[in-house]
């Protein structure tokens, strides 16, 4: 179980995030939405170490991470920013297993050569192996950057956006490799605007407005009209047409 | 696919022609019976020449050579630009200034005093091009410009402090590099604190490749980014600042060498460290021999062609630059 308990985050004297709490369990998929400058991207940097937490706590097995030092910390969560700046020049097979860098040498390279195998297969990338990451397309270089995450073997898993940007066939890819290591055991914890995705994928919901969770619940209950149309202050007519016909 | 290994031979080989050319050429021109005959035969007039002058100037080259290019290396994946290097980030200035004040100065440390002021000039310009940096959010561009200038303004109070001491008109080679005045008695320390300033570079391999993904992706893995800035810093204003001290400044290498490699190789640092050195190794050696040959009997300084070669490199790479 990942807990967070009335976390905070100010920036500069702005508060993102004010006095968030929850609590995420193995083999769930949670779906953060919500509209933009709610704080979702910034509670996932934070989790993920990138940002200090200004107030509360955060545990994952009753372990407290905020004082685990940053490789222990990425032995049990990885991941995956909104948007990845860099593109080096290494083959796909090196980049994916830079993602095993916080375990340094201890994994059997048995293990490690089938691990990796099975991480490209699941992302639907074995294929491109060789290839160098920055002559992929937006969607195979997205499934890389999936692959590498899942490559860190952590049973924690947060994601940016990673389908914002795909075409369909590229979101029912990832969507089904996530429901995948969802299965395994996984805790994943993931910001997202699709709605379709979050209908088909997340075991749980947390509706994020001004910093706050505005409503947790299961996918069907967080997503119905009046719901999603406060959450997005829109009129509930137009949000019937487009979304709920 | 780009396979590193198959660079691992043509360098050895071509390391090897360069030692076998830098030691046979010369005033005294040398055969290959004459050369064997000279390296057993210290005392013999031959044996001085090779092992008073030509070794010594081998050994210095290898040391520049491979020290400048893993220095470019590690400040270009450090800093994701294609352009830093020790030179046009106005490291090897800072360590000129720093070596050139402790000769004016007059203060009775010698060498080692030298050295020492060296390493700390280069350090300090490496942490004023890091708050540029920071401060432009890491604008390749504002990088280069800063670096430059701060270059410049270290090479400028170096021609200053010679001008304020007449003594020390010979010291103008601290801007040109020079292997010609290379004191023979410095190669040892010389050797050894680039051995150590490599070596120590190598070891930041995995954390660079890590830092290629960007720093937030880096600090997710668990890398610690400012212990590796940290250590990239250090290991660079030791070779630079040793080099420098010694040798004067000789721009470019650390340019033009890991971008080649780079182009050859692909993106891992763990191979592109041995390969650049080994490359930066050749090119020096290479450029020593034109210095010596070119307009023979005169001798050029080695940057003069360094930076001939260099200029034209860096152009090049800036109009079809690629992000690292």
């Amino acid at each position: 179980m990942l807990k967070l308990e009335h976390v905070v985050i100010e920036i500069s004297g702005r508060y993102i995030v004010r006095d968030f709490s929850a609590g995420f369990p193995e083999k769930s998929l949670t779906c953060i939405i919500g509209p933009n400058g709610a704080g979702k991207s910034t509670l996932l940097r934070a989790v993920s170490n990138i940002l200090p937490l200004t107030r509360g706590t955060l545990s994952f097995q009753s372990v407290d991470l905020q004082s685990l030092p940053a490789r222990e910390r990425a032995r049990r969560l990885s991941y995956l920013p909104q948007t990845m700046q860099y593109a080096p020049s290494f083959p796909v097979s090196l980049f994916v297993e830079l993602g095993g860098d916080p375990w340094g040498n201890e994994w059997e390279p048995a293990w490690k050569a089938e691990h990796l195998e099975r991480c490209l297969h699941l992302c639907n990338v074995a294929h491109l192996k060789e290839r160098e990451v920055a002559t992929l397309s937006g969607g195979e270089r997205q499934r890389v950057y999936l692959a590498q995450v899942i490559y860190q073997n952590t049973p924690v898993i947060l994601l940016d956006e990673p389908s914002s940007f795909l075409d369909l066939k590229n979101i029912v890819l990832i969507e089904n490799a996530l429901a995948r290591i969802r299965d395994d055991g996984r805790t994943i914890l993931m910001v997202t605007h699709d709605l379709h995705t979050v209908r088909r994928i997340a075991t749980q919901v947390i509706a994020m407005k001004d910093g706050t969770p505005f409503a947790v619940d299961t996918p069907a209950a967080v997503l119905n009209p009046s719901l999603i149309a406060e959450l997005f202050d829109l009129d509930c007519e137009t949000l019937r047409e487009r979304f709920f016909k | 696919m780009k396979n590193p290994r198959r660079l691992i031979a043509p360098l050895i080989a071509s390391l090897a022609a360069l030692v076998w050319v830098e030691i046979s050429i010369g005033p005294v021109g040398l055969s290959f019976a004459d050369l064997l005959a000279a390296l057993a035969s210290p005392e013999s007039a031959n044996g001085v020449i090779i092992w008073d002058l030509r070794i010594p100037r081998i050994v210095y080259a290898l040391c520049v050579g491979s020290g400048l290019a893993v220095c470019g290396l590690a400040l270009q994946g450090l800093f994701r630009n294609p352009l830093a290097e020790p030179f046009t980030l106005g490291i090897s200035g800072g360590a000129a200034l720093g070596a050139v004040l402790v000769l004016t100065t007059g203060l009775p440390f010698g060498s080692v005093g030298m050295a020492a002021a060296s390493f700390l000039g280069a350090l300090v310009v490496c942490l004023v091009v890091y708050l540029l940096a920071a401060r432009t959010l890491f604008s390749a561009t504002a990088l280069i410009l800063g670096g430059v200038m701060l270059g410049f303004f270290a090479q400028s109070g170096v021609l200053l402090a010679i001008a304020l001491a007449p003594g020390l008109r010979a010291q103008g080679a601290m801007l040109m590099g020079d292997m010609s005045y290379a004191p023979r008695d410095l190669l040892l320390p010389v050797l050894t604190l680039t051995a150590v300033g490599v070596v120590f570079l190598f070891r930041q391999a995995r954390g660079l490749n890590v830092l290629s993904l960007g720093d937030e992706k880096a600090t997710s893995l668990g890398l610690n980014v400012p212990r590796l800035r940290r250590n990239v810093f250090l290991g660079c204003s030791l070779i630079t600042g040793t080099t420098v001290a010694v040798l004067g400044i000789i721009g470019f290498v650390g340019l033009i060498i890991p971008n080649a490699v780079r182009r050859l190789a692909g993106g891992d640092h763990r191979t592109l460290f041995p390969l650049s050195a080994l490359a930066g190794a050749c090119f020096i050696l290479l450029c020593d021999v034109l210095a010596r040959s070119l307009l023979d009997p005169v001798e050029l300084p080695l940057g003069i062609v360094t930076g001939f070669v260099g200029s034209l490199a860096f152009l090049w790479i800036f109009v079809s630059r690629k992000r690292v």
